[in-house]
């Protein structure tokens, strides 16, 4: 019974959420359902209108003639109690063994239309951008303040991104096709590496994170006239553990 | 480079199908859109369905193709106007093919005239290019309230019972599915008895088999496929169907004359091919396919193929060869319980006893090995048979199966994987023996000295 009850805390603790932080008025959200890890890059084809697949359960639907125009997928690796806190339906995600495999949905995208869809991929090593000419090349000093790697980086690229939508201006009459937008943080364990989330550090750091988000939410939307959903997938991390050993002295 | 493959390997296995569900006369909720085959069931001709038909569709072509996601415009033709104009519409996920009875449905070919024919008017569209052009002659020409669908062609099936038959779901109703199947003398698929009985046969296709020998100590084969042709059911079938009887009787018995064989070989042709099938049920309580009996196989030989001209064991010029008798099939392991079904692609082969030349020569005598005589037998090819416990013409959910669990293949790996942990487990014994050194040499005392033999 023991194990049972250990079992189940693990993997509530394991849990990740999905969260719309932004959906058109066209796109009607279920009031709770059962996802899984893997259903997400499913229900993000069904909305934006490249599949009518839907996971069991899921009653979440869209307008067939008035999609949206780009899908922007936050992914945000942080311990439980340290994440953004933003509004919009949530759901609880059971993990599976195949994961969050966001790939699958730039595969969707990129076989369904051959050229002209913009691909954003950012993480703390990569900016990868295809049709986003300069999107690299953004300056965006003084914008990040925390000095905490890789968190930095990954903020920096996300502040690039809204810079590049702001400079590009409207992108609804760009072309016929949906962006897709994956964001990776997974800078949030760092922070609390040394001190726990009441360390000021932590604080600034989680609290420059969900300004980050709000701002890259703010651009989209703005580039594509509201008709965007922008999602945010937490899952749980880690703090990471440093452990100091001394060396014994020689004698 | 793996996830890439398996990604490329996905849309390869999926058996599912996007449709685009529109009416002008009925409210689609998007929730939960009706299901394609009730529409074709509910379709009249006062009400009737269109379904528009493109090969390899998907939801995506039609979002590019409706321009979605570019700035909205006016739809002032084609799908999309009708689309518009409906009074509901939605996507819908198919998660099977839904079937289109024969009979029901009419081909769209440009004749208005075929709107009014039948309840389901299919249009078959090459590519998106020609859609609005057809969806503006067809829809404009209705006078009705209608349902249109937008789907793939693989998202239908006009035939009876397209998938493999060890599956319950052979729909609601067999005999509705095809018009020409719920008739005496059916094409194949042959599903006998069509009368509610407790016992219940599927038979795909049948393929006969000739071995000719060759002069040389070695044989060929030829094979014939039967996948059409006329049938006759005849027999007690079920009889003694009881779960309780416990002798050794026929519980099952069926004589099943194909006349009109359609058939490709090219050194023969079937003629006529009867023969019976008969289930026993064991002392043991199982239920067995014990034989196929009263055989009779009747073929001509091609004139222009060799394959049976050669054979002339009494000098004759074969113009019929005709086997009969009775085949053994305990070896089959057609055998299963009492309220399972057995389910086959491909039956091992039922030799006939006897073969007669021209119908009075007996040029094989009895069932045998010999390479230097004729064979002729029946394989079954796509079967499925329950003798007990069938209601209302549905198969049961439990199927044994003539694929077996674990195939040469999968004994292939389990071996070769005992043998490497075999070898894994010795090697890691013998590292676990290994022992370091419990006295070492000092040059204050005596020498160490090892005694040993070579």
């Amino acid at each position: 019974m023991k194990i049972v009850l250990l079992f189940a805390v693990i993997c509530a603790a394991k849990a990740s959420v999905l969260q719309f932080v932004h959906t058109p008025s066209s796109v009607v959200l279920p009031e709770s359902a059962d996802l899984r890890s893997n259903d997400v890059p499913v229900v993000t084809s069904q909305l934006i209108g490249l599949s009518a697949e839907m996971p069991p359960g899921w009653t979440g639907h869209g307008d067939l003639l008035s999609r949206p125009k780009a899908a922007a997928v936050i992914v945000v690796n942080t311990p439980d109690h340290f994440k953004p806190q933003l509004t919009g339906n949530t759901y609880t995600l059971t993990q599976t063994s195949q994961g969050l495999n966001l790939k699958a949905l730039e595969f969707d995208f990129k076989t369904s239309f051959d050229d002209g869809v913009v691909l954003v991929d950012s993480s703390s090593t990569k900016l990868e951008a295809t049709n986003a000419d300069k999107l690299a090349d953004m300056n965006v000093d003084g914008l990040v303040k925390t000095k905490i790697t890789p968190l930095r980086q990954e903020l920096e690229n996300v502040y690039r991104i809204v810079l590049w939508l702001e400079k590009e201006g409207s992108r609804l009459a760009k072309h016929g096709s949906p962006d897709l937008y994956v964001v990776r943080i997974s800078g949030l364990a760092a922070a609390l590496t040394s001190a726990g989330p009441s360390d000021p550090d932590a604080k600034a750091a989680l609290e420059e994170v969900t300004q980050a988000i709000e701002k890259l939410s703010a651009a989209l939307r703005t580039a594509y006239g509201d008709q965007v959903i922008v999602e945010m997938i937490t899952q749980t991390a880690e703090p990471e553990e440093h452990i100091i050993v001394k060396r014994q002295a020689q004698t | 480079m793996f996830s890439r493959v398996l990604l490329l390997l996905l849309p390869s296995i999926a058996f599912c199908f996007d449709a685009v569900v529109w009416s002008s006369g009925d409210a689609i909720d998007r929730k939960s859109p009706p299901a394609l085959s009730k529409l074709i069931e509910s379709a009249t001709l006062e009400k009737p369905l269109v379904l528009f038909v493109l090969k390899n569709f998907q939801l995506a072509d039609f979002s590019k193709h409706a321009n979605v996601y570019g700035e909205p415009d006016k739809a002032t033709k084609g799908l999309k106007k009708w689309i518009v104009s409906s009074k509901g519409y939605a996507a819908e996920w198919l998660d099977e093919p839904a079937q289109l009875p024969a009979g029901k449905y009419v081909e769209y070919k440009g004749e208005l005239a075929a709107l009014t024919e039948q309840p389901v008017v299919l249009v078959n569209v090459d590519s998106f290019a020609v859609i609005d052009d057809l969806a503006d002659n067809v829809l404009q020409s209705l006078d009705r309230p209608y349902t249109a669908v937008l789907t793939g062609e693989d998202a239908l099936t006009t035939h009876a019972i397209k998938k493999r038959v060890s599956t319950s779901d052979m729909g609601d109703n067999p005999r509705a599915s095809t018009q020409n199947d719920a008739t005496p003398g059916g094409n194949f698929p042959l599903i006998y008895p069509r009368d509610n009985s407790t016992c219940l046969l599927y038979l795909g296709q049948i393929a006969v088999m000739v071995y000719v020998p060759n002069g040389k100590g070695e044989r060929k084969l030829s094979t014939a496929v039967i996948t059409n042709g006329s049938s006759t059911f005849d027999g007690a079938a079920c009889k003694n169907g009881s779960l309780t009887n416990g002798t050794a009787a026929d519980v099952m018995s069926y004589q099943i004359t194909i006349t009109n064989p359609s058939t490709t070989n090219s050194d023969f042709t079937v003629n006529q091919l009867t023969f019976r099938l008969s289930v026993r049920k064991t002392l043991m309580g199982y239920w067995m396919l014990n034989d196929i009996d009263t055989i009779t196989i009747e073929l001509t030989p091609n004139k222009t193929s060799i394959f049976l001209n050669g054979v002339k064991p009494a000098g004759i010029t074969i113009e019929t060869l005709t086997g009969s008798g009775v085949a053994p099939t305990k070896s089959w392991g057609v055998v299963s319980v009492p309220t399972y079904s057995y389910a086959c692609t491909a039956t091992p082969t039922a030799w006939t006893s006897q073969l007669t030349a021209n119908g009075n020569v007996n040029i094989s005598g009895v069932l045998n090995k010999d390479p230097n005589k004729v064979q002729m037998g029946i394989a079954l090819g796509q079967l499925q048979i329950q003798p007990f416990g069938v209601k209302n013409i549905k198969f049961g959910r439990n199927v044994d199966d003539c694929v077996p669990t674990f195939s040469v293949g999968s004994w292939m790996g389990i071996v070769v994987g005992l043998i490497f942990l075999g070898a894994f487990l010795f090697a890691m014994t013998m590292l676990n023996s290994v022992q370091t050194m419990d006295r070492f040499d000092d040059p204050k005392q005596k020498q160490i000295i090892i005694n040993f033999k070579e």
